[in-house]
């Protein structure tokens, strides 16, 4: 017999450390360790029979740790706050602008499709980072899981599509592009946004960070209408 | 192994403020995730000089670096959602990406208008900054 509760921390981060070398060798959205390692260690569950209350329980640790990764996203806030400071109204706007249109079309969408009303609250932290995501799903009665693959969705769809929705809407300040990529594709869409240049890679990080605390005060100010609605 | 070694004390201090914040949100009873109170509290923390952006720095980079880590066992997760494979899984993707086109298009456009306004109201360019 296997000691699950010893091994699946290890085990997880092995995974994890292998994916990522491989990932250097094969960049790729499909060869990202956001895909691999969780495939891995879903293979591992399938064959082993091993619940995943068990491993959940195990990992305990790493969600701990996801707390402690939301506290460091202060660091880049308070370096690019004096861009913030410098363009709060355009900034704050258009953040506020993304993330109430993320809950909105979110929400009315997947009760359209028929996804049920606890996909219909997961779904509304899709569009911030992990963490956060996760922190924010919890508390206002979502899955974090179902949130996580929501969020991750997100991300690969944003980068895919954003070069089509900057033509089309013919965005061409460095600002608007950065707090495209911020507010739609989260992390994967900051790296994006770096490649094309430093304003468009600070404004895209404080549209991370902003747009996840705009998001989370939209969540709750809409909460009590959501539910009313869905009920 | 030996860069996280190294930043020990510095995550210490980042779990402290997620600590923190949790321990706030708890005793006030708030429904906001504490560790956004962490974030928060560090953050004016950093503004007031308290905490020295050396003193986190380092550790923050190294979290940020290998972030997926810790929420693989979130994604795992689904494995209790066996419909997202399905059929269902497929209209996911139409949640997915329809939100997503209209949450960039909106944020972009926005952003660009008031760019605009603001370039008609004063000469100086917020690009400058």
């Amino acid at each position: 017999m296997i000691p699950w509760n010893v091994c699946s921390l290890p085990l997880t981060v092995l995974f994890y450390w292998i994916s990522k070398r491989l990932n250097r060798r094969r960049p790729g959205l499909l060869f990202s360790p956001a895909v691999l390692t969780p495939a891995a260690v879903i293979a591992v569950l399938a064959v082993s029979g091993l619940p995943y209350e068990v491993y959940s329980e195990a990992t305990s640790f790493l969600n701990e740790m996801l707390g402690v990764v939301t506290v460091a996203f202060a660091v880049p806030l308070y370096r690019n706050w004096t861009i913030l400071a410098a363009n709060w109204r355009i900034i704050v706007c258009s953040l506020a602008a993304g993330s109430l249109v993320s809950i909105i079309a979110g929400v009315s969408t997947a009760m359209l499709v028929g996804l049920g009303e606890t996909a219909a609250i997961s779904v509304i932290p899709r569009s911030i980072t992990m963490p956060i995501a996760v922190g924010l799903s919890q508390a206002i009665g979502g899955v974090p899981s179902l949130t996580a693959v929501f969020g991750m969705l997100t991300s690969f769809a944003g980068v895919f599509m954003a070069p089509a929705i900057i033509k089309r809407c013919a965005l061409r300040r460095p600002v608007s592009i950065g707090l495209m990529y911020g507010m739609g594709a989260h992390v994967l869409g900051m790296v994006k946004a770096f490649e094309r240049g430093d304003l468009e890679g600070s404004s895209s990080t404080l549209a991370v960070i902003a747009g996840a605390l705009i998001t989370v005060v939209w969540a709750f100010l809409l909460l009590p209408v959501i539910q009313t609605w869905l009920a | 192994m030996k860069k996280w070694l190294q930043a020990i004390p510095q995550l210490l201090l980042l779990l402290l403020f997620s600590w923190l914040g949790k321990a706030i949100a708890a005793f006030f009873h708030l429904h906001v995730p504490g560790s956004l109170i962490g974030l928060l509290l560090l953050f004016l923390a950093l503004q007031a000089g308290w905490v020295r952006l050396t003193w986190v720095e380092a550790g923050a980079a190294l979290l940020f670096g290998d972030m997926i880590l810790f929420f693989v066992p979130a994604i795992v997760g689904i494995v209790q959602y066996p419909w997202l494979l399905g059929a269902k899984g497929l209209l996911v993707l139409v949640v997915v990406l329809s939100g997503t086109a209209l949450v960039m298009a909106a944020t972009g456009v926005v952003s660009e208008r008031l760019h605009r306004m603001g370039e008609g109201e004063r000469h100086d360019s917020v690009e400058r900054v």
